[in-house]
C-alpha cells in the first residue's frame, strides 16, 4: 500500500525532493530531473542552495530562512528563482512540508511558472501600452492589441521552457452566437517549417518577449495554415456530446488519444482528422467557475508523447490564460466606453460652444431692448408735451413749424424703437416645453397642507410616458394650479380629487375631478367672466387666466358639471413632438 | 351724463408722465389724482372712490404687477389701464387682469380713446 502511494508520488506531486537535516538532497522525482536538468544521482548528497541562482542573497541560509516564515511546519506557494543544469534561471512556485521523525526532513514541492510570470509581465507591459495610446488615439481598434497577446500566449505554450508543444490552439466561447469558436492558433504546418522555426527560436536566448518579437517579425502569420485551420472551427454549445463541449462544459482537461475514453465518438474522430493529430490536449479555460474557452496543444510534429509534466504545465499555465484573456475582455469594453465618453463629451462641448453663442447673442439682443425701452419712456414725454403745445399754437406762430417737427422727429424715433425691439429677441420668447407629470405633481405637493386639512383623497392617474407639452412650466403651473385649488376649495370634507393625464393623438389630455356641489346650469356661463367667484376672497380671475393662458397655447378648456355630484374641468394642449413632426 | 366728473388716478414714478397726463385728461374734464409710487396709489384708493386708474409697470419698491393684484382684490370692477414703456409685460398673464394695455407713446391718443371708451361703459350700466 505504502509502496503504491510512492509509486504514484510523481504522478500527484510532481516536482518534489526530499532534503536532509543539513538541507542536503536525498531524493527528488523524475519531474525534478527533468526541471533541472541534473538525474537523481547527481544531486544525491548536494546541498539545496546549489539549485538557486547565484546571486539569491543569503543563499546558503535559504531553507532556514524559509523555516522561520514557515506555518505549522509548511510554506506554501513561496515564490523564487532557481537555476537550471544550463543555468537558465526558471521562476518557481515551491512549497515545503517539514517532516519530524527521528530525524528533520523537509519535502519541497514546486512548479515551474516562467511562462506564466513572463506572460504576466509581458500582458502587464501591453496594457500599459494600450493605457498610454489611449491619450493619443482614442477610438483605435484594439483587435489587433488582442492579436499581440493572444499570440503571445500561444508562444509560451508552443516555445516556452516549461510547455514546449509543437502547436496550440486557442478557442473561445462566443456568447452571442452560443458557439465555440477558433480564434487564433500557432504552429508550423509541417516538419520543415517545424524545423526552421525552431532553429532560429532555440537559437535566440529563451525569454519569452524576445520569443514573442521573433515570432512577430518571422512574418504575418494570420493566413498561416494552422490560423485558416482554426478559424473554420466551429462547434455549437447545444452539442454537449461534442468532444470538445463536452470538454468545455466538465472543466477538466482531457487528453486526446487511442486509449481515451472518448475513443471512436465521431467528434473525436473529427478532432484527430482536423488536427492530423494522433494525440491531442484539451485544456478548458476557466473564469470564476464559468467555462470561457479551450487550449488545444499537440506534439504532432515531433512526435513526441504528452507526459504528466506537460499536462500539469499547461493546465497551470490556462489559469494565467484565462485571466489575460478576460483583463483584455475588459479593457475593450473600457476602451470602447472610453471612446463612447469621449465622443459625448465632445458633442457635449459643441453644444456648450453653440449654447454661449447664442446665449451672447441673446444678451446682446436683450441689452439693445433694455435701452430701447428705456429710451421710449422719456420719449414718450417729449413727444407728449410736444403735441400738447402743437394742438395749442395756430399755423402762423413762430413756433408752430419748429415744434411741429419735434413732433414728426419724436414720432419717427418711435417707429425705429419699435423696430428694433420688434426684431431683438425678447427674453424668453422661446417657447419652452414642460412635462405635465411633474407639474401636477408639484401642484398637488404644494396644496398638500390644505389637501390634508380637509381630509381629501387624491388619485392622480398619469398613462405611460407622457410626451412634452409646448408651454412654459409657470404657465401649466398658473392652469393646474388653478383649476386643482378650485377643485378643493369645492369640496366639503372627505372628497375624492382625480387627476388624470393620458396622451390623445398630437394632445395631454389632462382631466381635474372632483366631489363638491357642482356648478348650477345658469352660472355655467358666467364662470369665464371676469370677476364672478363664490369664493369670499376670490378675485374671480382664475378662470379666466386659464381660459386665456390655454387659449393662448392652442389647447381647449371644457368643463362638465353634475349638480350635487361634482365637476369636471379637462384641459387639452398640444405636445411638442408631434408638432415639431408635422 | 352725471353730473360729478369722473375721477381718474395716474399712478406713476415719473413726474412729467404724471404732469403731462394731468393736463390732458383735465383738458377732457375729468377730475385727476397722481401718485408716485405704487403704494401711494393704494392709499389713495383707500380714501377715495375713483373711476379709472392709469398705472406704470415699472416702478420703484412694489411694481405695477403686484399693484394690480392689489387693486383687483380690494376694488372688484374698479378699470385699470397699464401704461408702461415696456411692451413685452403683455406676455405675462398677470397683466391680463387689467382691463387694458397700453405702451406709452408721444402720441396719447391711444390712452385717452381707451380712457373714454372704458369711462363711456360705466356710465351706460
Amino acid at each position: 500500500m505504502q509502496e503504491l502511494l510512492f509509486r504514484n508520488m510523481d504522478k500527484i506531486l510532481h516536482a518534489w525532493m526530499l532534503l536532509d537535516g543539513e538541507n542536503q538532497v536525498v531524493i527528488w522525482s523524475r519531474p525534478a530531473a527533468e526541471h533541472f536538468g541534473y538525474s537523481a544521482e547527481e544531486v544525491a548528497g548536494k546541498p539545496f542552495h546549489l539549485l538557486l541562482p547565484a546571486h539569491t542573497p543569503n543563499r546558503e541560509e535559504y531553507i532556514k530562512l524559509l523555516e522561520l516564515d514557515s506555518h505549522n511546519g509548511s510554506v506554501i506557494n513561496h515564490r523564487t528563482q532557481m537555476a537550471q543544469r544550463s543555468g537558465i534561471i526558471m521562476d518557481v512556485e515551491l512549497s515545503m512540508h517539514s517532516l519530524h521523525d527521528e530525524e528533520n526532513f523537509k519535502l519541497i514541492t514546486f512548479a515551474n511558472i516562467t511562462e506564466a510570470t513572463e506572460l504576466q509581465h509581458y500582458v502587464n507591459n501591453k496594457m500599459m501600452e494600450l493605457v498610454e495610446r489611449f491619450h493619443f488615439f482614442h477610438g483605435k481598434d484594439l483587435t489587433p492589441q488582442m492579436r499581440e497577446i493572444f499570440d503571445a500566449i500561444l508562444v509560451a505554450v508552443t516555445s516556452g521552457q516549461g510547455l514546449k508543444f509543437n502547436r496550440c490552439l486557442l478557442l473561445l466561447v462566443d456568447q452571442d452566437d452560443q458557439e465555440l469558436k477558433g480564434v487564433q492558433a500557432i504552429g508550423p504546418a509541417n516538419r520543415e517549417e517545424a524545423g526552421r522555426i525552431y532553429h532560429e527560436l532555440s537559437a535566440s536566448p529563451p525569454t519569452l518577449t524576445k520569443m514573442i518579437d521573433l515570432y512577430k517579425s518571422s512574418g504575418n502569420h494570420d493566413d498561416s495554415w494552422i490560423n485558416q485551420l482554426v478559424r473554420e472551427i466551429s462547434v455549437s454549445l447545444a452539442d454537449p456530446e461534442h468532444i470538445l463541449i463536452q470538454t468545455l462544459f466538465n472543466q477538466k482537461y482531457q487528453l486526446i488519444n487511442d486509449s481515451s475514453p472518448m475513443a471512436g465518438h465521431p467528434s473525436f474522430n473529427w478532432l484527430r482528422e482536423t488536427l492530423h493529430a494522433s494525440e491531442c490536449i484539451l485544456v478548458p479555460l476557466l473564469w470564476h467557475g464559468q467555462s470561457v474557452g479551450l487550449l488545444v496543444a499537440d506534439n504532432s510534429v515531433t512526435g513526441h508523447a504528452i507526459t504528466d509534466i506537460n499536462i500539469k504545465a499547461l493546465t497551470d499555465f490556462a489559469k494565467v490564460t484565462t485571466e489575460v484573456i478576460e483583463t483584455v475582455k475588459l479593457l475593450t469594453k473600457l476602451e470602447e466606453s472610453i471612446t463612447y465618453i469621449k465622443q459625448t463629451n465632445l458633442k457635449i462641448k459643441e453644444s456648450q460652444a453653440q449654447l454661449m453663442h447664442q446665449e451672447k447673442l441673446a444678451a446682446k439682443g436683450q441689452l439693445i431692448a433694455q435701452m430701447a425701452h428705456e429710451i421710449r419712456g422719456p420719449m414718450a414725454i417729449i413727444g407728449g408735451f410736444a403735441r400738447r403745445v402743437y394742438k395749442r399754437i395756430e399755423p402762423a406762430d413762430i413756433n408752430y413749424d419748429p415744434v411741429q417737427r419735434i413732433v414728426e422727429t419724436v414720432a419717427t424715433l418711435e417707429l425705429v424703437l419699435n423696430d428694433i425691439l420688434d426684431q431683438s429677441p425678447k427674453a424668453d420668447e422661446q417657447k419652452t416645453d414642460c412635462d405635465a407629470a411633474k407639474t401636477i405633481n408639484r401642484v398637488v405637493a404644494l396644496l398638500e397642507e390644505e389637501i390634508h386639512n380637509r381630509r381629501i383623497s387624491v388619485n392622480i392617474n398619469i398613462k405611460g410616458d407622457l410626451p412634452n407639452i409646448r408651454i412654459k412650466e409657470h404657465h401649466l403651473f398658473e392652469i393646474i394650479n388653478n383649476l386643482v385649488k378650485n377643485a378643493i376649495e369645492a369640496m366639503e370634507k372627505d372628497g375624492l380629487l382625480l387627476i388624470l393625464a393620458n396622451e390623445l393623438g398630437n394632445m395631454v389630455v389632462i382631466t381635474i375631478q372632483d366631489t363638491g356641489p357642482g356648478i348650477p346650469q345658469a352660472e355655467e356661463a358666467k364662470i369665464f367672466s371676469p370677476y364672478y367667484t363664490t369664493k369670499e376672497n376670490g378675485t374671480g380671475l382664475g378662470l379666466v387666466v386659464v381660459q386665456k393662458l390655454v387659449e393662448e397655447h392652442k389647447g381647449m378648456l371644457t368643463v362638465h358639471s353634475l349638480p350635487g355630484k361634482g365637476t369636471t374641468f379637462t384641459i387639452s394642449l398640444p405636445t411638442v413632438n408631434k408638432q415639431e413632426e408635422s | 351724463m352725471s353730473e360729478t366728473p369722473k375721477k381718474i388716478l395716474v399712478i406713476d414714478d415719473e413726474e412729467n408722465v404724471r404732469e403731462l397726463l394731468k393736463l390732458e385728461f383735465s383738458d377732457l374734464g375729468l377730475t385727476v389724482l397722481t401718485a408716485n409710487s405704487a403704494f401711494n396709489g393704494l392709499q389713495v384708493l383707500k380714501d377715495q372712490k375713483v373711476d379709472l386708474v392709469v398705472l406704470d409697470i415699472k416702478m420703484p419698491g412694489m411694481d405695477g404687477i403686484e399693484a394690480l393684484e392689489k387693486i383687483i382684490s380690494t376694488q372688484r370692477g374698479l378699470p385699470v389701464i397699464i401704461h408702461s414703456a415696456y411692451s413685452h409685460y403683455k406676455d405675462n398673464y398677470l397683466t391680463w387682469s387689467a382691463t387694458s394695455y397700453v405702451v406709452k407713446s408721444g402720441d396719447l391718443s391711444e390712452l385717452i380713446e381707451k380712457a373714454q371708451e372704458i369711462l363711456a361703459n360705466q356710465e351706460e350700466e
